[in-house]
């Protein structure tokens, strides 16, 4: 019988931007399992919903993550809206859209540069964060803020586009997509990329399925949860909204998976600008929620399904609030794809997943 | 109700929970998540999510400190993350946990640190009434 050695990875390690633990024990150069360990950062903000407000709360959840803040935000204050059967103007649910499509521009951006990082293409890395940076300069263009947007809130958003400024961000947008069409082909055509990724760390739909994944780690194995297809907010006003989808479910469909999803959402995004009415923005809520009142929510991030639940209590305090996120959903997704997989490939198998352990530990 | 999003609520008892996780799995439903929220002293309820990709389904089950809840991590590998959130943060019993840290899945200076009163206190009395130190006050 072959030695059993264990094998610590992380949470302090190149491949990693956030604290995880892996215990990988290994037969040669063979992981046979992989034990998860987080815990590391975790901050009790839902403990905290008990001393700020319902309103205040909202810039609390956009402090969460810095990659997700505005998902965080816009997913919270739509739990409370359910919860307070508060109606939000038209105008505000398609600028919510239009921010919420352009973080997961950024973010998507974001991780691609990572895996090219990953993978040993600094050029290709630098290239993807300079696209990246239009998408910032939009957020501080439009809001004051490039991490933090404080946009969006229970009832609405707390700034206007004017309409004048939509068409130059749709007129970025093309720039955007003439640059990233530059990369693009790196990820998806270059053949050291290909012999890095491909059949690396496989999940087959059965096993996506019966492991609850979420996000373009579950739809690279061509599980479809996209909770955009709901139509919930603006996303109900496109013309067509189809998911993107492959089948390997290996570290190379779920590359492409993000990949297509940047021209998915520059799309989704022009496509608004195109069609958003005029009017108000917010709908300032009145009252409290209810005793015993309660609602959830799901909203697609760019990572994939965040979770929200609230329960009220009467006061402007709520008895509980809950956010799910996609990368609690996905470690045991991660733990299955490192099974049996070479020592040298887990740091693109837990790359390719996307994990935010700041959201998870919240 | 918000346009195009549909959701349930069901009270179950603690005993129906189980057999619920199976029907669940044998429908090829997906979990989506366990919660817990403390009501009183005596009276938590645990709300497990789960969905077909369009209706989500809670099932809320009262429970406390005494009670020993089967896992369905071993159904849905998914949950152990949350059932393990739910005995370091609430303190409550889960038996059965496919990968269980036995108390160590999170670093809390405190036992149980949900089911502390906060409200009607500031975090530096809450501290230093469990002897925990803060920085910046006088616990």
């Amino acid at each position: 019988m072959t030695k059993r050695t264990v094998i610590p990875f992380g949470p302090q390690h190149p491949v990693l931007p956030e604290p995880v633990h892996l215990d990988l024990v290994l037969e040669d150069e063979t992981v046979v399992e992989a034990v998860p360990r987080i815990g590391f950062v975790h901050r009790g903000l839902e403990k905290l919903v008990e001393k700020k407000d319902f309103e205040q709360f909202v810039f609390v959840t956009e402090r969460i993550c810095g990659i997700c803040s505005f998902g965080h935000s816009l997913g919270y204050s739509q739990v409370v809206e359910n919860l307070m059967d508060i109606e939000v103007p038209e105008r505000a649910e398609y600028l919510r859209v239009i921010w919420h499509e352009l973080s997961r521009l950024h973010s998507h951006l974001l991780w691609l540069g990572l895996a090219a990082d990953g993978f040993g293409y600094e050029n290709l890395f630098m290239q993807c964060w300079r696209v990246r940076e239009r998408v910032l300069d939009i957020f501080e263009a439009t809001t004051g803020g490039r991490v933090v947007l404080s946009a969006c809130n229970v009832g609405g958003t707390l700034y206007d586009i004017s309409n004048e400024e939509l068409a130059g961000i749709s007129n970025t947008l093309d720039i955007v997509k003439a640059d990233y069409d530059a990369l693009t082909g790196a990820f998806l055509k270059d053949s050291s990329v290909k012999n890095r990724l491909v059949g690396v760390g496989v999940i087959d739909e059965k096993s996506a399925r019966d492991l609850s994944m979420v996000g373009p780690f579950a739809r690279a194995s061509n599980f479809n949860n996209d909770v955009r297809c709901l139509g919930i907010g603006a996303y109900g006003d496109l013309a067509e909204f189809e998911p993107i989808l492959e089948k390997d479910g290996d570290c190379f469909a779920r590359a492409v998976v993000r990949a297509k999803e940047v021209y998915q959402s520059i799309n989704i995004i022009k496509e608004l600008i195109d069609k958003i009415p005029d009017g108000p923005v917010y709908n300032k809520p009145k009252g409290a929620p209810a005793a015993d009142a309660q609602a959830s929510i799901r909203l697609e991030q760019p990572r994939g399904e965040v979770y929200y639940y609230a329960r009220g209590n009467g006061t402007k305090f709520l008895q509980r609030m809950r956010i799910r996120t996609p990368t609690s959903q996905n470690i045991a997704g991660m733990t299955a794809a490192l099974a049996g997989c070479q020592l040298a490939d887990v740091p693109m198998i837990v790359l390719t997943i996307d994990p935010c352990i700041s959201c998870t530990e919240r | 109700m918000l346009k195009n999003y549909e959701e349930t609520f069901t009270e179950i008892q603690l005993s129906e929970l189980y057999p619920l996780a199976e029907k669940k799995k044998a429908e090829g439903a997906r979990f989506v998540q366990l919660l817990a929220t403390k009501l009183s002293v005596d009276d938590i309820v645990l709300t497990y999510t789960f969905t077909d990709e369009k209706v989500t389904d809670h099932y809320n089950v009262h429970v406390t400190l005494e009670d020993t809840v089967p896992a369905i991590s071993p159904l849905f590998l998914a949950a152990f993350v949350f059932e393990n959130e739910t005995h370091d943060l609430y303190g409550i019993n889960i038996e059965g946990i496919a990968i269980d840290f036995k108390g160590n899945f999170y670093q809390v200076a405190l036992d149980k640190p949900m089911t502390i009163d906060t409200q009607d206190s500031d975090m530096y009395s809450v501290a230093k009434k469990y002897g925990v130190e803060v920085d910046g006050g006088e616990a």
